[in-house]
């Protein structure tokens, strides 16, 4: 009888559950598209107000930017993909340095050896190297790259190594009760416990990424969105302006966009 | 079997937690281990389970002394030990996986402890969408999946709500007439001490010493709640602890 009861009750929660979880799963996502759709029409509407008040040709109607953004897709399709190869291998190459010395830095012994580096290195505006690095890397993809890597090596490592550091013990020796290896430890507890915040840095790194590529693509070089958009600047080519920076723009949300997948795939536990 | 033999522990920070503490359990048998807060009972558990070293005296289990976390032992934490970014599945199957089993064992080991623990439909809900009473299940199933011949236990019902509790303690013993199971419980809760422990090892205040080594024949059973020999030891543990009556 009771077990029965308690069955019943177990069902019954579990039934609940899942309803919940789907109805909050597409209801959250009908929202979130009627936020994103609103928030895009206040903009628009803004940026045509705007423009034709201003009546500049440094300000176009968004309908005039939208169309030359399509016609110069083939011309601009090239740029985009030497930006984005750039952004993703900078990106790439940070975090392959960034994670394990920021999750190794659990250990008091390791972080004593890391934190001042560290705090030494990452106040350093970054960006002031740049001289230095075309003279020692020259002026093709491996100095921006490295630039950019830089900077977002500082800003994954100081989180990862934050989040590291505050991942409770209590973690730790539960698995270790369980006969857990020190790798087992980085497997099960530290990279799992870290990742969320792991991602939050890199959603807060893309901006920078992007904004660094834009310095970085600015001189000697001749491909690239940055490239792109100075170019066109100096032909006084408003509209390939625009269709530049909306490439920027897009490039960087659609990174953005990839992020927040992560989060949704890896971080349902949050 | 498990045998204590004058174990003292003084951490770095120079706390004495415990001191020339000796006892031992025989196998098979549920052992509480009881005393006030601050004690340094949870210490003794995580010296019985190899984590962390006494300073003086030696454990043994089955006649070796116990340096690192064993195989057999299976310890459950306080507030469970689940891992918040594993969902039910994966916290059960965590300890199978380190352990190196295959996978196709792993698979067929957890189902049927999922449905052992009532929670079909769980499978991938995480720790924080369970009840208290869920979450102990799930760490209980955790501790069995590897067929430990000796399980730890925290203060494992110390957060469940007195009706859960008493659930939970039924449950215990149902699995342990089950498996028969070493247990060694640690609790500052007398009722649950009387009604789960064969032997029940009462601590001083810290540094934790043995006061008192109760023999309780008639515990490990759902009835014992309600029979005369069960209030009588409660009130004995009660004494030698040092409440008024």
């Amino acid at each position: 009888m009771a077990k029965n009861r308690r069955l019943n009750e177990l069902g019954r929660l579990n039934k609940l559950n899942r309803l919940n979880r789907l109805n909050g799963i597409n209801g959250l996502t009908r929202m979130r598209i009627r936020g994103y759709v609103f928030s895009i029409l206040v903009l628009l509407t803004l940026w045509a107000v705007g423009a034709n008040l201003s009546s500049s040709p440094a300000l176009p109607s968004p309908f005039i930017v939208v169309v030359s953004f399509v016609s110069d897709l083939p011309v601009l399709f090239p740029h985009i993909l030497v930006s984005a190869y750039r952004v993703v291998y900078s990106i790439l190459l940070a975090l392959s340095f960034a994670i394990p010395i920021g999750l190794i830095s659990y250990k008091e012994k390791i972080d004593s050896i890391v934190s001042p580096f560290v705090y030494l290195l990452y106040p350093i505006p970054h960006i002031v190297l740049l001289p230095i690095i075309i003279l020692l890397f020259g002026i093709g993809d491996a100095s921006k790259i490295f630039l950019i890597s830089m900077i977002v090596f500082f800003q994954i490592l100081v989180t990862a190594r934050d989040a590291a550091r505050n991942v409770s013990d209590y973690y730790i020796l539960s698995l270790k009760s369980l006969g857990a290896s020190e790798f087992d430890v980085y497997r099960h507890v530290i990279f799992p416990a870290t990742l969320p915040k792991i991602l939050t840095a890199m959603r807060i790194s893309i901006g920078t990424a992007i904004a660094v590529l834009f310095f970085a693509e600015s001189f000697a070089t001749s491909s690239g969105l940055g490239y792109f958009i100075l170019d066109s600047w100096s032909r006084a080519d408003y509209n390939s302006l625009y269709s530049g920076i909306i490439s920027m723009a897009l490039l960087g949300f659609s990174f953005y966009l990839f992020v927040e997948f992560l989060e949704k795939r890896f971080c349902g536990w949050v | 079997m498990i045998e204590a033999r004058k174990i003292s522990m003084m951490y770095p920070n120079g706390t004495e937690a415990l001191k020339e503490v000796s006892f031992s359990v025989e196998k098979g048998e549920i052992c509480s281990v009881i005393g006030p807060s601050g004690c340094g009972k949870s210490t003794l558990l995580f010296i019985f389970s190899g984590l962390l070293k006494p300073t003086e005296g030696k454990v043994f289990v089955n006649g070796k002394p116990v340096n690192s976390p064993r195989k057999d032992v299976s310890l459950i934490l306080q507030d469970y030990g689940l891992f918040p970014w594993k969902n039910v599945r994966d916290n059960i199957a965590v300890g199978m996986k380190i352990q190196g089993f295959a996978e196709n064992e792993i698979e067929k080991a957890v189902n049927s402890l999922i449905k052992k623990i009532g929670l079909i439909g769980f499978e991938r809900s995480y720790p924080k969408q369970l009840s208290g009473g869920m979450r102990q299940r799930v760490a209980f199933a955790r501790a069995l999946a590897l067929k430990p011949s000796i399980m730890l236990m925290d203060e494992p019902f110390s957060s469940l709500d007195a009706l859960s509790r008493e659930r939970m303690q039924d449950f215990l013993i149902q699995i342990w007439k089950e498996t028969s199971t070493t247990i060694v419980l640690v609790t500052h809760n007398i009722e649950e001490a009387v009604l789960l422990g064969k032997k029940i090892v009462v601590l001083t205040e810290r540094p934790g010493t043995v006061k008192e080594i109760v023999e309780n024949e008639g515990a490990a059973r759902i009835e014992y709640r309600y029979e005369e020999e069960y209030f009588e030891r409660c009130r004995e543990i009660r004494r030698l602890i040092g409440l008024k009556e």
